[in-house]
């Protein structure tokens, strides 16, 4: 339908918006702005296509402590779940970089506001189907890409497909009404807001923005768009009917005004936007007040269905102003000639802000739950290690104090020992004790689940070969010694020693004295002599007779009774039992750590690598902050 | 507990903006008795005004400022009749509305009349019947009401007492304010265009056949009016 309210006209501002379009298409096209960087960008999304196509999903050892193992499954769950929502993200972004190629000498604007705002009359007057020109915009509607009829505007949420018009430079898209009653609007609503340059947050002026409405808003922004859109703020159904009575007709009559509240609307609009965290999108531009039923009837049209009633009154357009849709026109139109280059050239980067932040809300957590999960582990391995230390103490105390009772029991004291059954014993109790504080001391730190691993540590073989070599028998044996011509040769060679010295001693003595003190000092000195003589002359004698003697073998017969070394024995069992004990335990502490721990370990840090693979993806710092806290 | 002795208290609640305290201020007679803006938040608090039989209390709205949920649910409990206002400018029940219904778990609904706003800005027949049966639809797939034929609230024992509403009201208070300054058949027809003497008819029999403050006559239109 085509209205023929204004033939051949259209408001001024909406012809120079238009034409401005029509100049940045031609200006832009072949798409150099952003060309770059949209290949660039995705290059990346499709890398990160391909990694997110592996799976994460570790396998867990048998043995995983109960805690550990519930905690890893569920951040194993959210990670899946990450995935496949990243997957969806990722086929969205490649749509939007394949949407972004076919428009990139246009410019994306996305109208955004609660259902019945009146999004979709204002697209039609935007698109110019309520002016009768031959360049008006081509309408689409879903599947239909050049609908011949205006989009539908209806008094309840109409709107559930994407929809919208192109003029020449421009793609303006009718999103879905946000707070939707349905979930596959708000779904669409989100898709498209990582499409646009440019949004049009949209409010009807009947309730202006209601703090649930701008967290939603704030809410699908963050999740489909980047936090630096741009963004232009916009009161709808700017109007009101006022009432009369027509005693021609005998009927009540309305006229149509623009609102008086624009300072209050326009106050309480910003401050909502800034509430929710929004107002630096809009900048410093104060809110637009349109009202597309104002400027239809302006033109002559029936207020909600822009059919033509009558001919516009001359000089229509500076009443036409009042709608507020001119003021729209030449905002677009400023916003257009200023930044319109600059809009499609930073899509990419923005595209790829909001899809590194979906990663990094959906895994960071992960990350930072992975590198938690890694310290515990080390923690584990630690507290493994000194609970073996603490085991093999305590088995090799344990088993050795069993040992001589065992063997006393099984008679090593009385001659008839049953070496057999006291080897079997004391494996038999070697086991045990093994077991009991691998289990005791392990089961502390392995949770309870120890006893998944008993089949596996049960083939362990926890035997030792200990070798009984006791003496069974009385028996004599034959020996050499010198312990008998040592003591005759010592005594020997003491007395002779003794004589000789006393006499040589004597001698000299009397001979010195003699010098001194002829007579008396004679016998002094020879008695002192004698004395000094015998006691040097007997400590070598002896020391030289010893010597001689030690020269001369002689061969004994020995009798050695039965059992006669069986406390050597019992020591040395002792020794050996306490000892192996300790051995297994340290072997079974190392198997236990080689089976849970360490795959642990490696699991977990290949799933870190896996993950900061995924966010590396986009590469921003955090990564490496990630990397250091899971390795 | 409701204490009758007060007066038949009528509660009006709805989302922000929906119109509540224009209506209420309708219903009294008196302009600006409950003050109302274009902004959210204006009804900050519950504000009480006894008004002939009735007790009008003015709600904040739903959605707004300050989460005043848990304090209308308070006020709706106590309400001898909830008006719940909804705008025909927003179109159908939105989902805070519909949660928020959900809340007072329809155990008012035999006492909650809907009324819809906004009528008059502007008129159009086909939005008023478009939105009432979208309005409709929405309560009878979320709360199994149905509307009642007989065009009271809770008595019609083919649907059971507590699965039926009464129509909706459709009010519109500019043309009832205009009323005040005409006379014979423009303020006739600007009455019945604003259909607030309709509601209060309405009102009016429910306070007389209640009980409380039997003394109280209640305001005539014609009375207000003048």
């Amino acid at each position: 339908m085509m209205s023929t309210s204004v033939p051949g006209m259209a408001p001024a501002a909406w012809s120079r918006w238009v034409d401005t379009l029509a100049h940045f298409e031609a200006a832009t096209a072949g798409g150099a702005a952003g060309k770059a960087q949209r290949r660039l960008l995705e290059s990346r999304v499709r890398k990160l296509r391909t990694e997110l196509a592996g799976t994460a999903s570790p396998g867990l050892p048998k043995g995983t402590p109960h805690g550990l193992e519930a905690k890893l499954r569920e951040l194993i769950g959210g990670l899946r779940a990450g995935q496949a929502r990243l997957v969806d993200d990722v086929a969205a972004a490649l749509e939007d970089i394949e949407q972004a190629a076919e428009n990139e000498d246009r410019l994306v604007v996305l109208v955004f506001g609660e259902v019945n705002a009146g999004k979709t009359a204002l697209a039609l007057h935007m698109a110019g189907w309520d002016f009768d020109v031959p360049r008006r915009g081509r309408l689409f509607c879903g599947p239909d890409l050049d609908c011949a009829r205006r989009l539908v505007e209806f008094p309840v949420e109409a709107t559930r497909e994407y929809q919208g018009f192109r003029l020449p430079g421009l793609l303006w898209i009718d999103c879905p009404g946000v707070s939707s009653c349905t979930a596959e609007n708000a779904r669409l609503a989100r898709r498209l807001v990582s499409r646009a340059d440019l949004i049009l947050f949209v409010t009807s002026s009947d309730a202006p923005f209601k703090p649930s409405e701008m967290a939603e808003l704030a809410r699908l922004v963050r999740a489909g768009g980047s936090p630096d859109l741009a963004g232009l703020l916009v009161i709808t159904q700017f109007d009101e009917a006022l009432p009369d009575y027509d005693p021609a007709t005998r009927k009540v009559t309305w006229s149509l005004v623009r609102k008086g509240s624009y300072e209050q609307q326009a106050a309480w609009a910003l401050e909502s936007l800034r509430e929710a965290g929004l107002a630096h999108l809009v900048a410093d531009r104060p809110p637009l007040a349109v009202s597309t039923h104002l400027a239809r009837e302006t033109l002559g049209l029936e207020w909600t269905t822009g059919k033509p009633l009558r001919v516009p009154a001359a000089g229509w357009e500076p009443a036409y102003a009042a709608s507020g849709i001119p003021a729209l026109c030449a905002a677009l139109d400023e916003i257009v000639k200023t930044r319109g280059r600059e809009l499609k050239a930073s899509w990419p980067q923005k595209r790829e802000a909001a899809l590194s932040a979906r990663l990094e809300d959906t895994f960071g957590g992960s990350l930072a739950a992975l590198a938690q999960i890694g310290a515990q582990l080390d923690k584990l391995a630690r507290d493994l290690d000194l609970a073996g230390e603490r085991a093999a103490q305590e088995a090799s105390e344990r088993a050795a104090g069993r040992v001589a009772p065992c063997l006393g029991g099984n008679g090593i004291y009385r001659g008839d020992f049953d070496a057999k059954t006291a080897r079997r014993e004391l494996a038999d109790h070697l086991r045990r004790r093994v077991d009991e504080a691998v289990r005791r001391h392990a089961g502390r730190v392995l949770d309870s689940n120890l006893r998944s691993l008993d089949r596996e540590l049960a083939a362990y073989d926890a035997t030792i070969r200990l070798e009984i070599d006791l003496q069974r028998k009385t028996r004599t044996i034959r020996r050499t010694s010198t312990t008998r011509g040592r003591a005759v040769g010592g005594a020997t060679g003491a007395a002779a020693g003794t004589l000789a010295g006393a006499w040589a001693g004597a001698e000299g003595g009397a001979a010195l004295g003699t010098l001194f003190l002829p007579g008396l000092g004679t016998a002094i000195g020879g008695i002192l002599g004698g004395l000094l003589g015998a006691v040097f002359g007997g400590a070598g004698g002896r020391a030289v007779g010893r010597w001689a003697g030690a020269q001369v073998q002689e061969t004994q017969v020995v009798e050695v009774p039965a059992g006669s070394n069986a406390a050597d024995v019992v020591d040395k069992a002792t020794r050996k039992v306490g000892k192996a004990a300790g051995r297994l335990v340290r072997e079974r502490f190392a198997l236990l750590k080689g089976s849970v721990v360490i795959p642990l370990q490696r699991e977990v840090k290949a799933l870190a690598d896996t993950v900061e693979g995924w966010l590396a993806t986009f590469g921003t710092p955090h990564r490496a902050a990630g990397s250091r806290r899971a390795s | 507990m409701r204490d009758r002795r007060l007066g038949y208290r009528v509660v009006a609640t709805g989302i922000v903006n929906s119109g509540k305290s224009a209506l209420l201020s309708a219903l009294a007679g008196q302009t600006g008795l409950f003050p109302s803006a274009d902004v959210p938040g204006c009804t900050a608090k519950v504000t009480t005004e006894p008004v002939g039989p009735w007790l009008l209390v003015d709600t904040p709205g739903l959605d707004g400022p300050g989460n005043p949920l848990p304090e209308v649910l308070g006020e709706v409990r106590k309400a001898d009749t909830v008006l719940w206002c909804h705008s025909l400018r927003q179109g159908e029940l939105r989902p805070g509305e519909l949660a928020a219904l959900a809340q007072m778990r329809l155990a008012t609904a035999w006492r909650t009349c809907f009324v819809l706003t906004h009528a008059d800005d502007p008129p159009d027949p086909d939005r008023q019947a478009i939105v009432s049966g979208r309005m409709a639809a929405q309560l009878a797939e979320a709360f199994g009401l149905a509307m009642s034929p007989a065009g009271l609230m809770g008595r019609d024992p083919g649907i059971g007492p507590r699965r039926c509403l009464r129509p909706f009201d459709i009010v519109g208070v500019k043309a009832y304010w205009l009323a005040h300054s005409r006379s014979g058949e423009a303020r006739a027809a600007l009455l019945a265009c604003s259909g607030i003497p309709r509601l209060r008819r309405f009102l009016d029999h429910l306070a007389a056949g209640h009980g409380p403050r039997s003394d109280a006559r209640p305001p005539a239109t014609s009375e207000v009016l003048a």
